[in-house]
């Protein structure tokens, strides 16, 4: 005979099977309403379900998104908004998925690295034709009656936002980003002693990096100045020499625009032409400063991720890291100790003897730093409500209010940022950068395959320049014409739309088709100018 | 571009009832399957898919197309051609059977716009499409858009087009300066803005692409900019652009101008601290001469 305890025991056993299986059935079965639901109407009772979809996972981000959200839900009752925050790791494949199975959200964060500008021109609205009206949302505000695109920080011209080939924008930002270095506070104080000033200059800079790798190795445990990685590295260099070639715009900007853009030849035109060379001071003082910065970095950084590198400065092995604006509040948060904000990557002043003959001052930046920007999808079942959330997010005080809770960058002209992050506030009392030599992709190749003769503690300037210089002609003409390449796709790709745009007759369409005939008519200009000297 | 309200809630139809409506309609279309569907709304979608870059679907809608009305033909004809240039991948027999279509539009002698349209497109398949392009033809086709029809779109900007070649491409013997004096003659008849905006936009980057005379590029800096500008692609470039060339050649008054209304418009501009102490060397420099006199 069996103990009663275990018959007992069996049907209790039987019945939260059953009901672990009845809730779970439930779950599934509600989950799926909810899916089928939301996938065929976008709507929910009476109301309207709007969803957006990012990639930054922070607390406080997604706070100030939830934010925005509500205070949008508060005055369109008849409207949910629901937000997305998918992990960067896989958001690639998720947003492939999405635009494959017909399930993209109404408004997705864009970055031209995982859209495409074939799934761009088929999936999400081209927003210019909205740009010219002022944003609604910004009335009683100091925007008010200001067209749209003006109400951002810059002219949205120069950022991701505006893309060539299909010669629209399509999306518009929420925030602005600046690459800033951050110092450890604490260590800092024991290196400098106490009440001393952070550096202002360059100078200053390389003084405190003597001095930092001076205090470790007295300590017995090595403290590196700058934590270096690849991408950051690259970035410090490609500011270097272009604020230190600023003197050399007059001379090689041929169409008097004050831009020496690589795309339309100045580079090559002038160096072909003899303006200039590898050799020139200017150059090559600032091949010296790139030297001087990079000794002040761990050896080999730049085979370093940037992961590696904050890790070192959050283990109080490095004193100072470049960090963008955006990642700052996790470099706080994640910092056992006081962290400060010194600024941009120190540059050599005009006055310097040594470095600053070709600097005229400060790099200003433009609005080309805008970021975190929302694109509308075009199978958005309420694209005039995905639309008017775009204005209502990118409006004044929305932008006032996310900045506060995310304590990111405002990218809206005029909103305050966040106390205590002034040193991130783009500058504006500058000249513009010189020569743009490592945003061209075969003359950074060059650049790097000889960097170590640059970087070597026994190197130096000439026997790179030397090296340097065998490539530097060919590497020149070989990015000007995959960039010409690309125009002539462009260029045969609005061929195609041109009439497309004609067959119809609304404003939009009409102002889409002169801008298409004259971005092409600008692109073949280049081309052929181009061509005329390349071949 | 948006669906209207109406047209959201017939999306968001229940299930059960979209499941029956498809299954009436596809009855329908079973049934009516004899019967071409209607010619402009068929065009009117294929332009709608060209116009989201699906050139595919576009073509292979237009492909079954027959025509209806008189010039039906043509149109669709113009649209197949057209939308095959964007068909990707992009082969030899594409354009040559772009540049067949574009011609019996041409050869039809068609009345109306969409003929100037063909021998333009015919053109741009010789300027810019083909592996081996020929641009001696393709001006030739320009030039006789300008003789046949200037005051069509196609014909002015052709002109602009001929521009372009004739300045940077094609090797008429005669120095860079008589070619552009030639286009200055020649380009009395433009009159559509886009057109004339383009055209001085050309003849000043020339001008100064093969430094021959700064004043004229100026000038012609100037007409363009009085067009009027698409904001889209230009915040202002073109007027920061009149005051630097003014600033160079000692044109003060151009360049305050220019350089005042840039900065009011432009106020976050990278280049904006540059021009503010051009502004002010410029005005400066006035004030002193008002003390001097």
């Amino acid at each position: 005979m069996r103990p009663l305890w275990t018959a007992n025991s069996m049907s209790l056993k039987k019945l939260v099977n059953g009901l672990g299986l009845a809730l779970l059935l439930t779950a599934f079965a509600l989950s799926l309403g909810k899916i089928v639901n939301r996938v065929h109407t976008g709507i929910v009772g009476n109301q309207k379900v709007l969803r957006f979809a990012h990639w930054r996972l922070e607390g406080p981000t997604i706070a100030g998104y939830e934010a925005v959200a509500k205070a949008y839900m508060a005055r369109h009752p008849d409207v949910i908004i629901e937000q997305m925050p998918i992990p960067l790791r896989v958001w690639p494949m998720w947003v492939r998925s999405q635009l494959t199975g017909g399930t993209i959200p109404d408004l997705v964060m864009y970055h031209r690295y995982f859209i495409e500008d074939a799934n761009l021109a088929r999936d999400f609205v081209p927003l210019g034709a909205y740009l010219g009206d002022p944003n609604p949302y910004n009335q009683g505000t100091p925007l008010e009656g200001v067209p749209w695109r003006l109400t951002f920080v810059g002219d949205l011209s120069g950022g991701r936002q505006f893309n060539d080939n299909l010669v629209d924008f399509f999306a518009l930002p929420t925030s602005r980003n600046s690459l800033r270095l951050f110092y450890n506070r604490e260590l800092f104080a024991k290196i400098a002693g106490p009440g001393a000033v952070p550096p202002r200059g360059f100078r200053e800079f390389l003084a405190l990096a003597e001095k930092t790798r001076a205090y470790g190795e007295a300590q017995g445990f090595p403290i590196i100045p700058l934590a270096g990685s690849k991408d950051r590295g690259a970035q410090a260099m490609r500011g270097l020499i272009s604020g230190l070639t600023q003197s050399m715009v007059e001379k090689l900007d041929w169409n008097h625009d004050l831009s020496l853009g690589y795309v339309k030849g100045d580079p090559f035109f002038g160096y072909k032409a003899g303006l200039w060379s590898l050799r020139d001071p200017e150059i090559r003082t600032a091949f010296s400063a790139v030297r001087a910065i990079d000794l002040t970095q761990s050896r080999g950084h730049m085979q370093r991720m940037q992961d590696e590198a904050t890790f070192q400065f959050l283990q109080g092995r490095a004193l100072m890291v470049p960090v963008y604006s955006i990642d700052a509040e996790n470099l706080v948060r994640l910092a056992t100790f006081d962290v400060g904000v010194l600024g941009k990557l120190p540059q050599p002043r005009p006055r310097d003897p040594e470095y600053g003959m070709g600097s005229l001052g400060a790099v200003a930046e433009g609005g080309d730093k805008v970021d975190l920007p929302f694109a509308v999808s075009s199978h958005s079942k309420h694209p005039e409500v995905a639309l008017d959330f775009l204005r209502f997010a990118t409006s004044f005080q929305m932008n006032t209010l996310f900045t506060k809770i995310s304590h990111y960058q405002p990218a809206v002209d005029g909103v305050a940022p966040p106390a205590g992050q002034e040193g991130f506030a783009p500058v504006r009392e500058g000249y513009p950068g010189g020569i743009p030599l490592l945003d061209m992709s075969s003359v950074y190749a060059a650049f790097m395959a000889h960097f170590h003769l640059l970087s070597a503690w026994d190197g130096g300037v000439d026997a790179f320049i030397s090296a340097l210089e065998e490539e530097m002609m060919p590497a020149l003409r070989a990015d000007l014409r995959k960039a010409v390449e690309q125009q002539k796709f462009a260029i045969q790709r609005t061929d195609c739309l041109i009439p497309a745009y004609g067959s119809v007759s609304g404003s939009a369409e009409k102002l889409r088709f002169q801008t298409l005939i004259v971005k092409q008519n600008e692109q073949e200009n280049n081309v052929y100018r181009v061509l005329s000297e390349l071949d | 571009m948006f669906p209207a309200d109406h047209e959201i809630h017939c999306l968001s139809e229940p299930d059960g009832r979209r499941f029956l409506t498809s299954l009436v309609l596809a009855l329908s279309l079973a049934i009516l399957s004899g019967v071409p569907e209607t010619r402009a709304d068929s065009l009117d979608e294929a332009w709608t898919l060209a116009r989201k870059l699906n050139f595919s679907a576009a073509n292979a809608m237009l492909d079954g197309l027959e025509p209806v009305a008189t010039g039906d033909r043509e149109r669709i004809n113009f649209a197949r051609a057209l939308t095959l240039l964007g068909v990707q991948p992009r082969s030899a027999r594409k354009v040559e059977e772009a540049y067949r279509l574009f011609g019996k539009v041409v050869d039809s002698g068609i009345s109306g716009e969409i003929l100037p349209w063909a021998i333009y497109y015919r053109a741009r398949i010789d300027q810019a499409h083909r592996a081996d392009p020929d641009f001696a033809r393709a001006a030739e086709q320009y030039r006789s858009l300008v003789q046949g029809f200037p005051a069509q779109v196609p014909a002015q900007v052709g002109f602009v087009k001929l521009a372009i070649l004739r300045l940077y491409v094609l090797q008429e013997g005669v120095s860079r300066a008589a070619v552009l004096a030639d286009l200055e003659s020649a380009s009395a008849f433009l009159n559509i803005p886009v057109a004339l905006r383009d055209y001085h936009a050309t003849m000043a980057d020339a001008y100064l692409f093969y430094d021959l005379d700064k004043e004229k590029a100026l000038v012609h800096l100037i007409k363009a900019h009085e067009q009027g500008s698409l904001t889209i692609i230009d915040t202002g470039g073109q007027m920061a652009r009149i005051g630097n060339l003014a600033y160079h050649l000692k044109r003060w008054d151009i360049a305050k101008q220019y350089y005042r209304e840039f900065i009011e418009t432009n106020p976050d501009a990278g280049t904006v601290y540059l021009l503010r102490e051009r502004l002010t060397e410029i005005e400066t420099a006035d004030a002193s001469i008002v003390d001097r006199q």
